[in-house]
């Protein structure tokens, strides 16, 4: 048993795997908003319930000049693809996140001071995932 | 085998400078004016999981007798230096099998005036370049 600090994620957009390129670091946001539903006269103290369950996910990718066409394959805004991920690879038993997700965000810069280019994905949730991370998905 | 990043990026440097160039340091009877590059920074460098790159700072200097030759030296060096690796607009670094160095910037400059056994002052001027490299496989 060790806590994870490994770079050895597996990550999937429809049909491209961007394991080589991904840079940097990587976010998985689950989240639910939840509602008042405080009823009753004379109460005291705030009741909620949980509203509908979404999800956002970023990386950011390296722009590698000679892979630079496959890399980018399914990197389009508006693009609905199958969102695959895996912390620790995509080895039979290990925890995975897969669901439709949207790219709603794509964001290059480029520096004159020679920092490496990097595309920076933002992603939303599109429908039920099939597997959580938190609900102990696994390849 | 495959170089160290370093070795690689030494060699490049003494095919470019020329042979009145020297790596690390120099012997005290060899005649000036002479060229003489030394780490002076970086390594390895993480920037994805399945690629090694790596980013040095090289101290590049030319070392002379007179101000003139010392100066004239250091713009010689960056002609042969700025903007020289592969992603700049100007590649000209002789190619290396085992490692690619994609940028090079002219960094910090390095002026010294030392007195040399005791009378004698010689002249040091050149600059720190900063170097992009990343692995051919």
């Amino acid at each position: 048993m060790a806590a994870i600090n490994g770079n050895n994620a597996y990550l999937k957009f429809g049909s491209t795997v961007f394991n080589a390129y991904w840079t940097k670091e990587l976010t998985y946001n689950p989240s639910v908003d939840t509602e008042d539903v405080t009823a009753g006269s004379g109460a005291t103290h705030i009741a909620r319930e949980a509203k509908l369950k979404d999800n956002k996910m970023g990386f950011k990718l390296l722009y590698d000049d000679t892979a630079h066409a496959a890399e980018i394959a399914d990197v389009d805004i508006g693009s609905k693809e199958t969102l695959i991920y895996g912390p620790e690879s995509n080895v039979a038993g290990k925890p995975c996140f897969s669901g439709p997700m949207i790219l709603t965000d794509v964001k290059l810069s480029q520096s004159v001071e020679k920092i490496f280019l990097a595309y920076e994905l933002s992603f939303v949730q599109a429908g039920a995932p099939t597997k959580t991370l938190e609900g102990g998905g696994t390849f | 085998m495959t170089d160290a990043p370093l070795q690689a990026l030494f060699e490049v440097l003494a095919s470019k400078l020329g042979s009145s160039a020297y790596p690390s340091s120099v012997d005290a009877d060899v005649a000036r004016p002479y060229t003489v590059f030394s780490w002076a920074g970086g390594g390895r460098e993480r920037m994805r999981v399945r690629a090694k790159n790596a980013r040095y700072t090289i101290s590049v200097k030319r070392v002379a007798d007179t101000l003139e030759e010392a100066l004239a030296g250091n713009e010689t060096i960056s002609a042969a230096l700025d903007d020289s690796g592969s992603q700049d607009y100007d590649p000209r670094l002789p190619s290396h099998p085992d490692w690619e160095i994609t940028t090079v910037t002219e960094d910090r400059e390095i002026f010294l005036e030392e007195a040399f056994e005791g009378a004698v002052h010689i002249y040091h001027s050149g600059h720190q370049y900063v170097f992009t490299m990343e692995r051919r496989n």
